[in-house]
């Protein structure tokens, strides 16, 4: 499906031979937890008391089979029973200790770690969010933060105290007798043979299993945004054998990714009993031969035997989570080392005092390098200037606003703003002297108030009210059950189009009362009526602002100071409405066809 | 929660009575499962008697001070060997089989989790939201399929083995047996009992995740304006907050899991010691011997990960049952547009009434006293400021929302007497905003139609003006579009629309000001050829008057009701809201007429 075409080359090049990605990913992993370092050393202190009290009890059993049992001593065999229960009692103390510990640092870091995430992402220039599908990047930071969370707060726990734990039992088993420890660990390189054999296969059938789930979020992702779509065109039928699709190959990935690791664990089973039988066998010799000193070592190395094996077992056991936490760290670090196209000048220079004033000198724009929509453009506004951009659908219009707002940079040419090329500013002094108000008007959900204030707390109520009575949102914002503190719901998607335009200007004319105003058809569906209020508020406005007003409606256009038509990226025509209309060219045949009363019909 | 009310009983109240369903038709994989477990865990708690026999030849051997038999010993060996490769076969089979019936069950419960959404009004779509619709679809999942694959083949394994293990321990030692057995219920009751808590605490780490996908969903998704009034710093600190409260809840669910989980471990060492001791006494005292201590010992280390893994078997029990509990109460939500059981499919020619129809939200009407007829083959014309209740008005045709009050009938039929499907091919509604799903064009065009001729699409791309666009983009009508729509301009999207509507031949057409973005002189084209072609009967709301002046009927909303009604002459004559609106653009029109003609002059 198309879907699947679209994001197959996107994801493809990842972990498969990611060998040498690991010192990064477990950097990123060290710096995330460096300002932690202190509940970690005092985890892993508590970590070493854990392996110290598991190891112990063999050897108290030894103790007891060759000491108290052979004497018949029961007042010996007590002490030994409470030394054992007494291990028991520490080594859980002991394991809360570093479970407190690490979680606490863990969930710490990831929190940091997410937030730092999240920020990243929004510092992003445009066009890493047409690239990107925003399905994607919640899953970054929900589903891989939480696989990083996985990874350390389960896996890195038990993979440092297992390995504790193992070699504590080794260097105890070698100190004991080395010939029966020998025998007792002759598995462990056959074992380290079978993991590397199964490593690569696990690691790539879980990343097709994230793959396959990253392929229904984003299916879904689009599919929940269109649902209404969906329905009243009745694509259910069809839309469900896509999902069913991406459905099954999830499945199928699930099942691929379960038979390698219950391979990989029976192949674990088998060579643990292996190593159980020879340690019997050859112990037994030894015992008989007189190597090995007495039935109560041969005893105590089978139980070591059992515990050795336990952390190999856990530990490959983790394999598994390891990986999936590793490909997401990797994601994450991949995000995190994406710098955004547009950025602070290394060296800003201080903003000019503001006016407005805008000259574009020869700019060429395309968003692929090849296939230019703005034609070598040069374009001058004097501060105070209403210009008007008019043009038919694919003119270049909406390039042009993303030049001014610098959500683009040209390949060619420069912007100035009161004479500075806008490259050399600070990006936050740049916005703050240029709004742009786009077509498309984004709600967020919270109260209409929060709508036009953002998270400016600053404004009082009645700024908020000054900006929606200049805006003309007022009179519908009264209308609401709650005023000002009626909810929007997610997406505004209880207020209409028009509803949600108004509160966009609202919110430009509150958060941005000075400075240039770029109108991208910001006005496009509010109707006739309301949008003659507010043109007349804008008047006003406009009149002390730089302002540039893309529009349709030629009631919006005609009070321009000067309007400029673009035509496949040029302009091709620039003056006054009168000029224009007398010059006979693009222009005055528009005005021709849009007769207020439908001329054109 | 919808089941808040039932969770005084524990698990049965919340997510099993969702999962359990889905089992019944793998009752052959359970008896299967069974019998592979019980082998397999047979196979397990052998062993140990296996290796307490050889212990028990050394022992005796090296006492009686005679020669060990080898050949028993290497028996012995071969016996454990054995008892593996069974084991291990078997457990392979069980995990397969487990994962199996976990792909199995989160494949049929997400293919009707998202039939279910495919009914979903869009009431419910905005109660929950798109974020935690999404986390629910995705990451409960993941733990629905930890709770069948671990969690079953964990818990399978680990209690035949104890359950084995134990009836092989009483045949050898009663007394001791005993023992293990009292410590091991307490530790299993002790850890029930405590973690009953874990699954609330669980619920409401999987709701603040909810909400921290939405709240990153709508943010991503607004980067632009964020960047543009500079409020990324702001919105970062508000991520933080919650950021730091789902880590907070999550931190105090695994701290309280930190102490239940590792108590059976606990009370197993506990036994061990008591083993230790009156195991040892018994030895002093002759009645059991040292083969049958080391089968014990042994044993308690089976038991101890097999106490192990029923406890991280339970934890992705609650955790399945917590996340499966969050997908059922979508799967048993009540749809509220929903195919009424008389529903049928008439023919419908398309005359179209409403009838003292009224919407509301909360108190407040929407739309109130609407009754208009509008007969086939007629268009009506609604205008109105923003927010007068137009769109509103319109979806109730298409039934993207059913009245509060009166009805709306096509034909005489009230829409909810029509099956969903018969109604939503007779209506075709194009929204003010245009949504394209990322596949080509063409089959944006085609929705939810199968085998259109490539005669019909052209034909509607070009009664929508399209055509000139398609030789512009790389493939033509196959040009794959990007996520919703969006490498296509505003207008270019809403005349992808307006073929959308035009290529199903509707018998009622609903235009929702579905021509805003696209410029004037293409707008006027395309108006003309529907009012000469598209649909039997058309509804079009515009704020462009020129779009409704030659509609049979005009209406005029206001606040919610109908103020003026008539055709474009007679509402001139009554010189209401209408009049004012028409003199209005009027006047533009005849200021620019000036303008022109002074321009002419120059």
């Amino acid at each position: 499906m198309a879907v699947t075409a679209r994001q197959a080359p996107r994801q493809a090049a990842t972990r498969d031979e990611a060998g040498g990605q690991d010192a990064a990913l477990l950097a990123l992993i060290g710096q995330t937890m460096r300002p932690h370092w202190r509940l970690l050393l005092l985890a892993v202190l508590a970590l070493l008391g854990t392996a110290a009290m598991n190891a112990l009890p063999p050897y108290l059993v030894r103790l007891a089979i060759d000491g108290p049992l052979v004497r018949r001593d029961v007042g010996g065999l007590w002490i030994l029973g409470a030394a054992y229960a007494g291990t028991a009692l520490a080594m859980f103390g002991l394991q809360y200790a570093q479970t407190y510990l690490l979680q606490n640092a863990g969930q710490r870091a990831l929190a940091d770690l997410r937030v730092r995430l999240f920020g990243h992402l929004l510092r992003q220039d445009q066009g890493f969010f047409g690239r990107t599908p925003t399905g994607d990047l919640v899953a970054r930071l929900t589903s891989d933060i939480d696989a990083l969370n996985a990874l350390l707060s389960t896996s890195v726990v038990t993979i440092l105290s297992e390995s504790v734990t193992l070699l504590v039992i080794v260097v105890v088993m070698l100190a004991i007798n080395w010939q029966l420890a020998l025998l007792a660990l002759a598995v462990l390189p056959v074992l380290a043979l079978i993991t590397r054999f199964f490593r690569r296969r696990i690691r790539r059938s879980s990343h097709g299993e994230r793959e396959a789930l990253a392929r229904i979020s984003g299916f879904l992702n689009e599919q929940l945004h269109g649902m209404t779509i969906v329905q009243l065109f009745g694509r259910q039928a069809a839309s469900a054998r896509e999902y069913d699709g991406y459905n099954g190959g999830y499945r199928q990935a699930l099942i691929v990714l379960r038979r390698q690791s219950a391979l990989f664990l029976a192949s674990q089973e088998i060579l643990s009993a292996t190593g159980l039988a020879l340690l019997l066998y050859g112990g037994g010799r030894g015992v008989l031969a007189g190597w090995v000193s007495s039935i109560g070592t041969l005893v105590a190395f089978i139980l070591w035997a059992e515990r050795a094996f336990q952390p190999v077992l856990r530990l490959s056991e983790q394999y598994n989570a390891v990986q999936i936490g590793l490909g997401a760290a990797e994601r994450v670090h991949r995000m995190l080392v994406t710098e955004p196209a547009i950025q602070d000048p290394p060296r800003p220079v201080a903003p000019p005092p503001a006016r407005g004033a805008i000259d574009i000198r020869h700019v060429t724009f395309g968003y692929l390098p090849d296939e230019p929509v703005l034609r070598d453009i040069s374009l001058a506004i004097p501060a105070g200037q209403t210009l008007a951009v008019v043009g038919a659908t694919g003119a270049g219009k909406s390039s042009l606003v993303g030049l001014l707002g610098r959500f683009y940079d040209p390949q060619e040419g420069e912007v100035l703003l009161d004479g500075v090329d806008i490259r050399r500013l600070r990006l936050a002094d740049l916005r703050r002297r240029v709004a742009v108000v786009p077509q498309d008007p984004i709600c967020l959900a919270g109260t209409i108030a929060q709508n036009i204030r953002l998270y400016r707390d600053d404004l009082t109520d009645d700024d908020v009210r000054r900006a929606a009575e200049l805006a003309n949102a007022h009179r519908f914002i009264e209308r609401l059950p709650r005023g000002y503190d009626s909810d929007v719901l997610p997406g505004g998607a209880n207020l209409s189009v028009g509803q949600r335009q108004l509160l966009a200007l609202a919110r430009a004319l509150a958060l941005s009362p000075q400075g240039v105003l770029v109108l991208d058809e910001a006005t496009s569906s509010i109707d006739t009526a309301t949008e003659a209020l507010i043109q007349e508020a804008l008047e006003r406005i406009l009149r002390t602002r730089t302002s540039v007003v893309i529009a349709h409606r030629l009631s919006t256009i005609r009070n321009a100071d000067r309007i400029i038509v673009m035509h496949h990226g040029k302009i091709v025509e620039d003056g006054t409405h009168q000029a224009l209309l007398a010059k006979g060219g693009y222009y005055a045949a528009l005005h021709h066809h849009q007769g207020p009363v439908g001329s054109g019909a | 929660m919808r089941s808040a009310g039932l969770r005084g009983s524990g698990l049965q109240s919340t997510g099993l009575r969702f999962l359990l369903p889905y089992m019944r038709p793998y009752r052959g994989h359970l008896i299967r499962g069974t019998v592979y477990a019980i082998l397999g865990a047979g196979a397990s708690a052998f062993s140990p008697t296996v290796l307490g026999w050889a212990v028990d030849e050394l022992n005796t051997a090296e006492r009686e001070n005679r020669l060990v038999r080898l050949d028993v010993l290497a028996l012995y060996a071969l016996g454990l060997l054995g008892l593996a490769g069974l084991l291990a076969l078997f457990r392979y089979l069980l995990r397969m089989l487990t994962g199996e019936i976990a792909a199995g069950v989160s494949y049929q419960m997400s293919r009707d989790l998202f039939n279910k959404l495919l009914l979903f009004s869009r009431a419910s779509m905005q109660e929950y939201g798109v974020g935690d619709l999404l986390s629910r679809a995705t990451s409960d999942f993941i733990y629905i399929w930890r709770f069948y694959s671990a969690g079953f083949q964990m818990s399978m394994h680990a209690l035949l083995l104890l359950l084995i293990g134990t009836a092989l321990m009483a045949w050898s030692n009663l007394l001791l047996a005993g023992l293990v057995l009292v410590m091991l219920t307490v530790s299993l009751t002790a850890q029930f009992r405590l973690s009953r808590a874990l699954e609330g605490l669980f619920t409401g780490v999987q709701r603040e995740m909810g909400v921290l996908s939405a709240f990153t969903q709508e943010h991503l998704a607004s980067a632009r304006m964020l960047a543009v009034y500079n409020q990324e710093a702001p919105a970062v600190a508000t991520f933080r907050h919650t950021t730091d409260r789902y880590t907070r809840r999550n931190l105090d669910f695994l701290l309280r899991s930190a102490v239940i989980s590792p108590l059976p471990a606990l009370f197993v060492r506990l036994a061990q010691a008591l083993v230790l001791l009156v195991g040892g006494t018994l030895i002093i005292q002759d009645r059991l011997t040292l083969g049958q201590y080391t089968t014990f010992v042994v044993y308690l280390g089976l038991l101890n990960s097999a106490a192990m893994q029923l406890s991280g078997a339970y934890e992705r029990l609650l955790q399945g049952s917590a996340a499966a509990g969050r997908i059922g109460e979508i799967l048993h939500r009540g749809t509220r547009v929903s195919d009424a059981p008389d529903a049928g499919e008439p023919p419908l020619t398309g005359t179209l009434r409403f009838e003292g129809v009224g919407v509301r939200e909360g108190r407040h009407w929407v739309l109130r006293q609407i009754d208009v007829e509008v007969p086939a083959g007629t268009t009506l014309g609604i205008v109105g400021a923003t927010g007068a209740g137009k769109s509103t008005l319109l979806g109730l045709v298409g039934r993207i929302r059913d009245p509060d009050e009166g009805r709306v009938t096509i034909d005489g039929h009230d829409v909810r007497r029509i099956t969903l499907a018969a109604l939503r091919r007779a209506v075709v509604y194009v929204p003010q905003e245009t949504l394209l799903f990322s596949m080509p064009l063409r089959d944006n065009i085609t929705l939810g139609l199968d085998g259109v001729p490539d005669e019909r699409v052209q034909a509607a791309a070009r009664v929508a003006r399209l055509t000139g666009d398609l030789t512009q983009l790389p493939r033509g009508l196959d040009t794959i579009v990007g996520e919703r729509g969006a490498s296509l301009s505003g207008g270019q999207k809403q005349r992808t629309a307006i073929a959308r509507a035009i290529v199903r031949d509707p018998r009622i057409l609903l235009m929702d000001d579905s021509l805003s973005a696209v410029d004037t002189e293409t707008a006027a084209g395309i108006i003309a050829e529907l009012r000469a072609g598209a649909a039997n009967t058309r509804l079009i709301v515009s704020q462009r008057l020129a779009a409704v002046r030659d509609a049979e009927q005009i209406i005029v909303l206001d606040e919610g009701r109908i103020v003026e009604r008539g055709t474009h002459a007679s509402l001139l004559q009554d010189d209401g809201l209408y009049a004012a609106m028409y003199r209005r653009e009027a006047q533009q029109a005849a200021d620019e007429l000036d303008e022109d003609r002074a321009a002419a002059d120059d």
